[in-house]
């Protein structure tokens, strides 16, 4: 990232990127309801199962439970790729790859090893994702949104554990070595 | 159909946004993990905050739909604790990981595929596991409108706590950064907004471990007072956070901004305690710890004070949310230890930037030096190689790698950052140059004669580090009104509850009454009256080229009574000035000089520079001499226009059997100057007299010392006729001749035995015993390392008159604290009786809380006011380095109840 001062940083600043997403999420609740991003994962998996093996799909009741390809959430989360492409393509400034630079200072350039690391962790993310039926969006934002007590509780919990986890995997990089 | 476009417009704009505040990112994710970044989190807090808000306007006019989250409180612990190991491993998350994936990043696309994976095993095993998502607490239908009775309260209480989150994140994070980046190494690369702020720090770090000898200075006293700043800082933030939520739901302040209505809920107090919880912990841990260090060594102070007061409100309002009949102090605990928060943090802060200036002085040191080879080549060098006796070449503009001395060229150098005197300085061949300061037109070579620790501003720094290891004297005071407040606080309220009990009230009000007292007695302002103070005494000093080392020493300047001053390079500039020329034949004055300069021009000795620059001054031509000889110990001979020139002294003459009677000259000698004989052919034809130049400040400084009260003494080695004219011509109250060097700190010692409170003013090794003899020691000028040692205030410039400034600064600095002490406490005195109930008995007055609330801010922002008042004395400090002209100005403002004061005002009108 070859930025050095706060005027040339790529990112949008905080405050007006929380109205603008605050606007998303109201318009989104106003339109649908609470948004959610792991069911997006559900609904994809349900297209796929139901596509290659319809019975197995019809047997279990989480696929029953969720809406399948042709719903708002499979629509969002496929938007929320084209939107991740559409701002990809047009910022030629926030740098896109594959390896962080955080991770290639404590593990190396093997692309492999971060490639498991990420798939291993997605699986994590998206196993407790349905286990408490919700992620960071559908179950923090939207819930406490709502002022749901779980929302908070959520929230509160998967900060401090990734934290801790950055921590134990990252810290000793991050005290040693300028990590920007 | 619609539905599903509603759904993609939604996912771009959304995965849009994400995109930009770099949530795709999962580099930027890790270091928000890491504490490294606040924009993140922040930015998704108050995303919420503001839903949560346009939620609520959507259900106010019936538009959108919420949905129940069912799920149990183990499972979604569980699942937290789970899903944040992820987290923090990949810096994804399932929303981020769908629009890193379409942004083209492949680790991202691997967790894609890994969720999918997560999902299906969970669908798969979903019947299993529901028992565990069985929830018998209904986790997942509780909202904070449950637990508020009201979704406007709850939305409002969410939507701050939320934003004040978020502004608590940005605080957090960056002071922890700022931490991590003081055990940091060098920073090649600059950072983002809050890095950039490390990478200055980091970066200076670096460039001092390039100079080797430098980084001795970071030690562990300065990390430990920086961690210290740190600690208070962020348990300022974090406490005044949490009082915000105290402040909305306390009834008196609902009451007042008309408020209650909204704002109160069933079961507020409970918030209320928890929010006092937090910060009676977490605040108040300082205190707490405090109050047992006093108690332990048996030396209430201010933490006593402070500890007692909350540990009071604390434990009662406690019992009251629990049951006890009464009234809470949650707010008043709050503030309390919020505003002792920021007094604390100011103070030290305040006393660290003091040492953070100097600091930045020795960055300005270069690193690299042109070191000229035995060849007479320049090569470049790290400023860590030089060693004494080097020869260095410093171009025009360049600065000056090290201490050193001019060895061959003629420059100007500007040496304001060491003596803050913003008129370069001719400097030439001999002449000293100090490290740092900036080299004016032309190239010299310079002789290294100090290196790394041993250079001056090393020095400076190492010495201001000390004094802030010297226990102030004005946290005594501090800590002197402290003790009789506590003491006042707890018999106040011993006396409150055993009055009340005695005229047969139940307990429960007496309690309620001596609580209000001590909570009372403890005031806020007293945490900010000293340490505003000092905050602005010490900027002041500095700027004025006070180093202050000893900051005891500092306020006892207040009490001075007399100040002795070392003649020679204090009082008088150390040089000799020809006084008079006597002529003993036919010859001019102005022939005389140029004779002697001639013959002089080749000598080195003071006295031949002090005839050379007379002549100088005339505008006297004088040429060439020839065959120069020093006549060792008497004087010189040359040979000028042909003729042999001698300028010798009285001893020559004698043992040459040449007699000279002369009443000018007699009278020049009984007035201790030093005579010089100029002879053409062995015959005297005149006599050139000397004396040491005392300084055009000397009489400033000494007249208005006197006029301030303050007895001027001078110390010197010199003869008794020499002190009794200098004296004279300066009008000093007393003086001490033909001291030897170790005989002055017995001179101090008998001043010191009439009963005078007496400073040393010196500038030598010599004067250093006197200097740590007397009650405070003053070095004078860029003095000897030896006596800036044992100096408790070294002035940076050479000026008498800044003697001065110190006792004008220790006294409004004095003035100021005391003023505030009484303004902080004056209100708890008055109100101590009211809140007792002293008026109750009669009309049945109580001091209404609301009344107390405003007239405590009201003492807390005066003292605030007072304290930037001092600033106002800065032109009357001025006056002592400048110009007499703002007398007038100085005593108006300072002027105060101080006899003195009143004495020089009368004097000056």
């Amino acid at each position: 990232m070859e930025y050095k001062d706060k005027a040339t940083i790529p990112y949008w600043k905080w405050i007006p990127t929380s109205f603008a997403l605050a606007g998303i999420i109201v318009f989104i609740f106003a339109t649908y309801g609470p948004p959610a991003s792991s069911s997006g994962f559900v609904s994809a998996l349900k297209g796929f199962l139901e596509w290659v093996a319809p019975e197995y799909a019809a047997s279990k009741a989480h696929y029953k439970a969720i809406p399948g390809p042709g719903s708002w959430l499979f629509a969002f989360v496929l938007g929320m790729a084209i939107g991740g492409f559409i701002a990809g393509r047009t910022s030629s400034r926030i740098p896109v790859r594959d390896v962080p630079p955080i991770w290639r200072k404590r593990f190396g350039k093997s692309r492999v090893k971060r490639y498991a690391a990420t798939f291993f962790g997605g699986f994590l993310i998206l196993f407790a994702s349905r286990l408490a039926g919700g992620c960071t969006l559908g179950l923090f934002i939207s819930g406490s949104t709502q002022l749901a007590i779980s929302g908070l509780y959520f929230g509160v919990v998967i900060f401090a554990a990734a934290m801790l986890t950055a921590r134990l995997i990252f810290g000793k990089i991050a005290e040693k070595e300028e990590i920007q | 159909m619609t539905q599903i476009w509603l759904g993609l417009f939604s996912g771009i704009a959304f995965g849009f946004v994400i995109q930009r505040i770099g949530a795709t990112d999962a580099h930027r994710m890790a270091r928000s993990h890491l504490m490294l970044d606040a924009d993140i989190p922040r930015f998704m807090v108050l995303a919420v905050a503001l839903s949560a808000v346009g939620v609520f306007g959507l259900q106010a006019v019936g538009v959108g739909r919420t949905m129940p989250l069912p799920t149990s409180i183990v499972a979604t612990g569980l699942a937290a604790v789970i899903f944040g190991i992820g987290w923090g491993l990949t810096g994804y998350c399932p929303g981020t990981t769908w629009a890193a994936a379409g942004e083209g990043r492949m680790d991202a696309v691997f967790a894609l595929i890994g969720g999918l994976a997560g999902a299906a095993l969970f669908a798969h095993f979903h019947e299993t596991l529901i028992p565990l998502l069985y929830d018998p607490t209904n986790l997942g239908q509780i909202t904070l409108t449950d637990l508020f009775g009201n979704y406007a309260a709850a939305t409002a209480v969410l939507a701050v706590g939320f934003g004040f989150c978020a502004w608590g994140i940005g605080k957090l994070w960056a002071s922890n950064e700022r931490v991590v980046a003081f055990e940091r190494g060098p920073d090649p690369g600059g950072g983002s907004s809050k890095s950039s702020k490390k990478s200055k720090k980091s970066g200076s770090k670096g460039q001092k471990a390039s100079h080797g000898d430098h980084s001795g200075h970071d030690g562990d006293h300065q990390d430990h007072h920086a961690h210290m700043v740190a600690d208070f800082r962020r348990r300022f933030w974090v406490s005044l956070v949490l009082t915000v939520p105290i402040l909305a739901l306390a009834p008196l302040i609902q009451k007042t901004l008309g408020i209650q209505k909204t704002m109160a809920f069933p079961g507020d107090s409970y918030v209320q305690f928890a929010f006092a919880t937090a910060v009676f912990f977490y605040g108040g841990r300082p205190f707490l710890k405090g109050l047992f260090d006093e108690l332990k060594k048996g030396e209430p102070g201010m933490m006593t004070l402070i500890g007692v007061a909350v540990i009071t409100a604390y434990v009662y309002s406690s019992a009251v949310v629990f049951g006890l009949p009464g009234k809470v102090f949650f707010w008043e605990l709050a503030t309390l230890i919020v505003i002792m928060l920021l007094g604390h943090w100011i103070e030290m802060r305040s006393v660290m930037g003091a040492s953070g200036a100097l600091k930045e002085l020795v960055k300005l040191l270069p690193s690299e030096a042109h070191r000229l080879t035995e060849s007479g080549d320049a090569e470049d060098v790290p400023v860590s190689e030089l060693t004494k006796g080097d020869k260095v070449l410093v171009k025009p503009g360049e600065k000056i790698p090290v201490d050193g001395e001019i060895a061959e060229g003629h420059t100007s150098v500007d040496e304001s950052m060491v003596t803050g005197e913003s008129t370069p300085v001719e400097k030439s061949e001999g002449e000293e140059v100090i490290g740092g300061s900036v080299n004016g037109e032309s190239t010299i070579t310079v002789t290294v004669q100090k290196t790394g620790d041993d250079t001056y501003l090393s020095q400076v720094v190492k010495m201001v580090e000390e004094a802030q290891a010297s226990k102030s004297k004005a946290q005594n005071l501090a800590d002197r009104a402290a003790f009789w407040l506590t003491i006042i606080a707890i018999s106040a309220g011993a006396i409150t509850l055993a009055a009340w009990l005695f005229v047969g009230r139940e307990f429960v009000f007496s309690l309620e009454r001596m609580v209000t007292v001590m909570v009372i007695t403890c005031p806020h302002a007293l945490g900010l009256a000293v340490p505003l103070v000092v905050a602005v005494s010490t900027s002041l000093a500095a700027g004025q080229g006070l180093l202050i080392r000893n900051r005891t020493a500092f306020e006892g300047a207040r009490s001075l009574e007399a100040i002795v001053f070392d003649k020679t390079g204090t009082l008088t500039e150390g040089r000799f000035g020809v006084d008079s020329v006597i002529r003993l034949g036919d010859e001019s004055e102005d022939e005389i000089i140029r004779l002697a300069a001639s013959l002089e021009s080749h000598s080195e000795h003071p006295i031949a520079r002090g005839i050379v620059e007379k002549a100088n001054e005339k505008e006297i031509d004088y040429p060439d001499p020839k065959d120069f000889e020093a006549i060792s110990g008497k004087g010189a001979q040359a040979s000028v226009d042909g003729k042999s020139v001698k300028a010798v002294s009285p001893g020559y003459l004698k043992e040459n059997d040449i007699s000279v009677e002369d009443d000018d000259i007699r009278k020049a000698r009984d007035e201790g100057k030093t005579v010089v004989y100029v002879l053409v052919d062995e015959k005297p034809i005149g006599a050139v007299a000397l004396s040491d130049v005392v300084r055009k400040e000397s009489r400033d400084a000494v007249s208005r010392l006197k006029k301030m009260g303050v007895q001027v003494m001078m110390l010197t080695g010199d003869a008794e006729a020499v002190a009794k004219s200098v004296a004279d011509e300066l009008g000093l109250d007393d003086y001490f001749a033909e001291v030897l060097p170790d005989e002055k700190a017995d001179a101090i010692k008998e001043v010191k035995g009439r009963g005078l409170t007496v400073a040393m003013v010196g500038d030598g090794i010599n004067d250093a015993p006197a200097l740590a003899e007397a009650d405070i020691g003053v070095a004078i000028g860029a003095g000897t390392d030896v006596a800036i040692e044992t100096a408790d205030i070294v002035l940076v410039r050479s000026d008498p008159r800044d003697v001065l400034a110190i006792v004008e600064l220790s006294r409004a600095t004095y003035r100021k604290m005391v003023q505030n002490l009484w303004w902080a406490a004056g209100y708890n005195i008055v109100a101590i009786p009211l809140a007792a109930g002293v008026l109750y008995p009669v009309w049945h007055y109580l001091l209404p809380p609301a009344v107390g609330a405003v007239v405590m801010s009201l003492s807390t922002v005066i003292v605030a006011i007072n304290a930037k008042l001092l600033g106002r004395v800065e032109d009357d400090l001025s006056g002592g380095g400048s110009s007499e002209d703002n007398d007038a100005n100085s005593e108006e403002e300072t002027a105060s109840s101080d006899e003195e004061r009143a004495n020089q005002e009368k004097e000056a009108a």
